[in-house]
């Protein structure tokens, strides 16, 4: 583990690797209340950024912890918490869509957590994710009609008149 | 005959009362609570109930231990129906008489178990003491011991689930049983029109 320290002394900060600015396009938000970086990046960019990430021997972003959505109202918002187990260190990023037709690419490929946590971005927002495996409904019934989360979600579904309030 | 029926309905009431076998089904903290009911403290085996069953074929009663989902609904039903009769519900905790802290907005929970089964004895409390457990099984017995064998007919049609599982295996969101219409502790709220029901159900299958 000699390697390790090494490669922690000259690990630049993330948020000032100018080949990630370059390449990538990406813009830097404030950070969160415990230091941890947000990165904006565009949807086209992701796959590539994240591949990057994972796979950079400074970086080495190897954990998936989270993804979610968020309904901005006036656009959809995907968040994704990454984790270097070699660095001790975490990374957020973000990728903004439009409302019409909220699609990015999968990091199923990735990092395998992204399945189920994909999944269930996809049932209760109704984010498409390109190129999933088996991207279907996890929490609700399959024939549920609508994304519950969405913040113009309204239940009017006839066949649950037994669970009116 | 009254005279001999009274007492095969003092023995077998007896026997099934005191032996009552209950199914393990804790969806949330409820079933933390009915796991302490059964453990040395409180001792359920006190009542004859120490056997959690893990299959509902063995079972004689159904403690629904916390919140029930639009999801985890058709499991309900289908452990409810393998169980043979004559069989019995207890709706422990707010979760399953209401749907408790979920009932205002939740687009997912079931507003009580007993808009999907009919329920013999509502626990409330959130979560109750393993003390109220005791208590429920204790007034279930008390009901049991007070059936006789000649009212089984009338016992096995009003044992029947409220809502319906569909025969297209596309559909998972239950529907309305025809016999019942929307329930609410115990009681018919409004109708439903039939056609509006498949209206809805083919717009869904189209998206």
């Amino acid at each position: 583990m000699t390697n390790v320290e090494k490669t922690e002394n000259i690990v630049p900060e993330t948020s000032n690797n100018i080949v990630i600015d370059e390449k990538f396009e990406v813009k830097h938000l404030d950070k969160t209340s415990d230091g941890i970086e947000v990165i904006d990046v565009s949807g086209d960019k992701l796959i590539e950024l994240a591949t990057y990430l994972k796979m950079h021997i400074n970086t080495q972003f190897n954990m998936l912890l989270s993804v979610s959505g968020v309904d901005k109202s006036d656009c959809y918002e995907v968040v994704y918490h990454l984790f270097s187990t070699i660095f001790k260190k975490n990374l957020i990023l973000k990728v903004r869509l439009n409302r019409e037709s909220p699609s990015v690419e999968s990091l199923c490929g990735l990092y395998s957590a992204a399945n189920w946590h994909e999944r269930e971005t996809y049932d209760l927002l109704g984010i498409n994710f390109n190129n999933h495996l088996s991207l279907e409904r996890i929490l609700l019934p399959k024939d549920w009609v609508g994304h519950p989360l969405r913040k113009d979600y309204v239940n009017n579904d006839k066949r649950l008149s037994w669970n009116e309030r | 005959m009254q005279i001999i029926l009274t007492a095969v309905d003092f023995i077998y009431n007896w026997g099934r009362s005191n032996s009552l076998w209950p199914l393990t089904f804790a969806t949330s903290c409820c079933g933390i609570e009915m796991i302490s009911a059964s453990a040395a403290t409180f001792d359920i085996s006190r009542f004859g109930s120490e056997v959690f069953r893990a299959t509902p074929r063995q079972a004689d009663l159904m403690i629904t231990a916390g919140t029930v989902t639009h999801r985890m609904a058709p499991a309900l039903i289908r452990l409810y129906e393998q169980m043979p009769e004559p069989k019995y519900v207890i709706a422990m905790g707010a979760c399953a008489v209401t749907g408790g802290m979920f009932e205002n907005d939740s687009y997912s929970v079931v507003r009580g178990v007993d808009r999907l089964v009919p329920v013999d004895v509502y626990l409330p409390g959130c979560p109750p003491r393993p003390e109220a457990l005791l208590d429920a099984i204790i007034k279930l017995q008390k009901q049991m011991k007070t059936e006789t064998i000649l009212d089984r007919k009338k016992y096995l049609d009003a044992h029947k689930p409220r809502v319906t599982l569909s025969e297209d295996e596309n559909c998972e969101v239950l529907l309305p049983n025809e016999e019942f219409e929307v329930i609410h502790w115990g009681v018919q709220k409004t109708g439903y029109s039939k056609d509006e029901i498949a209206t809805s159900a083919l717009s869904a299958s189209s998206q």
